[in-house]
């Protein structure tokens, strides 16, 4: 899958932008404010239905002073069959969304349709960072490709809402989101379970390769439920009960557990965790392989080669594991690479015969009007 | 530069009607404006008497007129052994149009929402309580909406109902009749493969 081409209007710091993508390596570039992750921004948006500033508000999307955003791809497979997505937008937020020039009603009709990788500032600190970071992966990737998880996060978001505002007026009533809160955290834990077994194989050989290690510290989902859940699809009724004793000790103040307190690990063999025993480049190095081994498993689901873009994400990275990582995402796919300059590593790619595109952003200076 | 000020208060108070924004309401009035005095004053009256002559059923609260039953609790034609419980008046009405049920209703006037500032004393819970005491109800059936809301609400009547000594089922989810496979989505099918019915 590539981006043939995109159009933004009136989007962030854009009055017009518009753009064809040769499939391959593309270098965006130019002065930092310039707007080459607004450039990403809309690219997000039109693959996925979302952001990637999730608290983003639309009425900050849609330029200062305009009422509404118009944005439009064209994304084209392996077969060469191509899509075009079109979205428009208001102040309060979207108004239409087409493909191929029908409407489709809402953004949700966008998900799983487009394997896309973004690698960003944030994910390179997805084992060194907070917890959160680590679930936010989690959720944005299944979210994006399985419905069900998608209707169960969001209805157990919202029961864990309702609940915390119950417990405040009478802990006997709050007790009835707890029947959902369950359902929902085991239909969640499930799916991450499975999710981590199936990227486990593809994260053991990528951190290995990336590390240059014999033994590649082990991957594994860390229930607050329950400490050992079998991967194959722990109980129900085992993980029902563990839950409902944390619901009870949480009606006098201790936090319950369930998927939002959840976490991965990383453990080496001795049982230690890899973060108390690696260094912040190999830590940086196993969130890239983290993200990699994402990027094959939506290739997967999709059945497609995903578009992958880079912003400000590698530069962290030893250049030697820089060039390795850009090397094995440009084999066969469309590399969107964000940045003030072209990187080492791609003036080496291009070195050795790769083509690139450049696409340079200039600051525009505004023109009276006529 | 604004219109006179009871024009303006009637705007603002017809915009807070669902589904009406500031232009729609805007139109109304300027409508209301324009039309003979008498289509008015019936408008007016009509919507007074609605309010004034309108009540809530005592047995089941869904709507009646001259009388303290609704026609459906009084109608002795009923199956008085199924209870059916819904959200709202407009669930009672969307049911009978179906003309399958007939059995007798519960209106409880809401779903528990703390988000919404709706606590559980605001909903008629506490006299459906009341009736699964004094009436014999064979069969309890839960037709609130499938929101987290909607379960939670039916988790706390049968939590503070305690020990049932009837059925309770509760409206199956799954396939729109008539809908071809092909054309369902994901989620509505794992549903409906889910909730699957034996054939044999
Ligand atoms: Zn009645």
């Amino acid at each position: 899958m590539f981006i043939e081409s995109i159009e933004l209007n009136a989007f962030r710091n854009f009055t017009q932008f518009s753009k064809e993508f040769r499939d391959g390596l593309v270098l965006l570039t130019g002065p930092n404010g310039v707007g080459k992750t607004n450039v990403l921004e809309g690219i997000s948006f039109l693959a996925r239905g979302r952001m990637l500033q999730e608290a983003l508000e639309y009425r900050h999307v849609v330029k200062w002073g305009e009422r509404h955003s118009r944005l439009a791809a064209i994304f084209t497979n392996s077969r060469s069959f191509s899509t075009q997505v079109a979205v428009e937008l208001g102040l309060a937020g979207v108004e239409k969304v087409l493909l191929n020039g029908k409407p489709v009603g809402r953004l949700s009709a966008l998900l799983g349709k487009v394997p896309l990788l973004y690698l960003g500032p944030e994910d390179i600190a997805l084992f060194s960072g907070s917890p959160r970071l680590r679930r936010k992966f989690l959720d944005t990737v299944l979210s994006q490709w399985d419905p069900e998880y998608l209707y169960a996060l969001v209805r157990y978001q919202r029961a864990r809402r309702q609940r915390t505002l119950a417990l405040a007026q009478s802990p006997l009533t709050a007790r009835s989101f707890v029947p959902t809160l369950i359902n929902e955290g085991f239909v969640l834990t499930c799916k991450r379970l499975a999710f981590v077994a199936d990227i486990r194989t593809a994260f053991d050989e990528l951190i290995k390769d990336l590390l240059m290690l014999k033994d590649a510290p082990v991957l594994e989902y860390k229930s607050a439920v329950q400490s050992n859940l079998a991967e194959a699809g722990p109980g129900f009724d085992t993980y029902a009960q563990a839950c409902e004793r944390s619901f009870e000790q949480a009606s006098v103040g201790l936090m319950e557990s369930g998927p939002h307190r959840d976490d991965l690990r990383l453990r080496i063999l001795d049982g230690r965790s890899f973060r108390d025993t690696a260094s912040q480049g190999e830590l940086r190095a196993a969130a890239v392989a983290l993200k990699l081994a994402e990027l094959l498993w939506v290739e997967h689901k999709a059945g497609e080669k995903a578009i992958v873009m880079i912003d400000e994400a590698l530069h962290e990275l030893e250049s030697a594991r820089q060039f390795k990582v850009l090397a094995w995402v440009a084999r066969e796919r469309q590399v969107l690479w964000a940045g003030t300059q072209a990187p080492e590593a791609l003036q080496r790619l291009t070195h050795q015969g790769q083509a690139c595109q450049t696409i340079a952003l200039t600051h525009v200076t505004p023109v009276a009007a006529s | 530069m604004a219109f006179p000020l009871p024009f303006e208060k009637l705007v603002v108070a017809l915009g807070r009607l669902p589904g009406m924004g500031p232009k729609s309401a805007r139109r109304v009035a300027f409508y209301l404006l324009g039309c003979p005095v008498g289509e008015v004053e019936e408008l007016a009256d009509l919507m007074r008497s609605m309010r004034q002559e309108l009540r809530y059923c005592r047995q089941c609260f869904f709507l009646t007129w001259q009388s303290d039953i609704c026609h459906i609790c009084a109608d002795p034609g009923r199956e008085r052994s199924q209870l059916l419980v819904v959200a709202d008046p407009k669930d009672v009405v969307t049911l009978e149009s179906a003309k399958v049920f007939k059995g007798l209703y519960h209106v409880l006037g809401g779903v528990y929402s703390p988000l919404q500032q709706r606590g559980i004393e605001q909903l008629r819970v506490k006299e459906l309580l009341q009736r699964l005491k004094t009436e014999t109800i064979v069969e309890l059936i839960f037709a609130l909406p499938p929101s987290v809301e909607g379960e939670a609400t039916r988790s706390l009547i049968l939590q503070q109902g305690g020990s049932t000594p009837f059925k309770v089922s509760q409206l199956a989810v799954g396939l729109p009749v008539g809908s071809d496979i092909e054309y369902i989505d994901q989620l509505t099918l794992g549903q409906a493969i889910r909730a699957r019915v034996p054939l044999l």
